[in-house]
């Protein structure tokens, strides 16, 4: 389309103009999708739905995800990003209800949201503000995510509590890390498709607050 | 082939007037898959009381 862009050249006001853009729209889609997804959450809480299970959940998960990657260039794209933010508030609705059945449950649910508020908030905000180039974290990040899960998968099937304490705070440090990662990566032109950016940004939010959940459950039960 | 060509979305961030390496944008899509994995470890056994 334009072919007067010098690649050799610092960033333009044409590239400038466009990683606002995606920021912008990453932003919007992303407050739309928490929004939607807290409703059916909601929804599943008060209808006291079951959990959909292993295989349904794996499928739900990877087919809508696969789905929103094939068709993040097209508008389905979009309604593809509300069947998996959905889908995933759904899943969550049955863990709420188990918290708020504890004693303390519903302080436990507003003090993982509000922390998972402030960590967002505050870390995108850093990213944005400092415009630093986070990307030398990539591949500590894939590494960390990948021992953090196969540790998370030795801690279910050898039933280790404390591993799985020691795997969600792994969790919340490794999703601040990406976070970070990836609100620079779209600030320096990494990341161009915002409905992917808001996929990534979502689920680091949707798993930092479940491992907050999960500490903040732990270390407030008597047991 | 140049090791900066890649099939998707090389038009669009040669459009927007510069090109990433290969790995800063490639690096995202194997990770979310992998967090989307976390997500599902979390759900269903890790985050329970």
């Amino acid at each position: 389309m334009n072919t007067s862009i010098n690649h050799g050249a610092p960033r333009s006001q044409t590239a400038t103009l466009a990683t606002n853009s995606v920021i912008r729209n990453t932003y919007t889609l992303l407050a739309m999708t928490l929004v939607f997804s807290a409703v059916v959450a909601g929804i599943s809480m008060s209808l006291n739905l079951p959990h959909p299970g292993l295989l349904l959940t794996l499928g739900g998960y990877f087919g809508l995800l696969f789905a929103t990657s094939k068709f993040r260039n097209s508008s389905l794209g979009l309604g593809f990003v509300f069947a998996l933010t959905g889908f995933m508030g759904y899943t969550l609705g049955p863990m709420l209800n188990s918290y708020l059945s504890l004693p303390n449950g519903g302080e436990l649910v507003m003090t993982a949201m509000g922390g998972t508020g402030v960590i967002f908030l505050g870390l995108s905000g850093y990213a944005l503000v400092s415009r630093k180039d986070f990307s030398f974290m990539g591949g500590f990040l894939m590494a960390g995510i990948l021992l953090a899960f196969v540790a998370g998968l030795a801690a279910i099937f050898f039933e280790l509590s404390a591993l799985s304490l020691v795997v969600s705070s792994m969790f919340v440090l490794l999703m601040s890390g990406l976070i970070l990662y990836e609100t620079s990566n779209i600030i320096h032109g990494g990341e161009t498709n915002y409905i992917m950016a808001t996929v990534t940004l979502f689920v680091s939010i949707f798993n930092l607050f479940t491992s907050l959940l999960h500490l903040l459950g732990a270390f407030n039960s008597d047991d | 082939m140049s090791k900066y060509q890649q099939s998707n979305s090389s038009a669009q961030v040669k459009q927007a007037g510069h090109i990433t390496p290969r790995n800063k944008r490639n690096m995202l899509y194997p990770v979310t898959t992998l967090i989307m994995l976390s997500s599902i470890l979390i759900i269903l056994g890790l985050g329970w009381v």
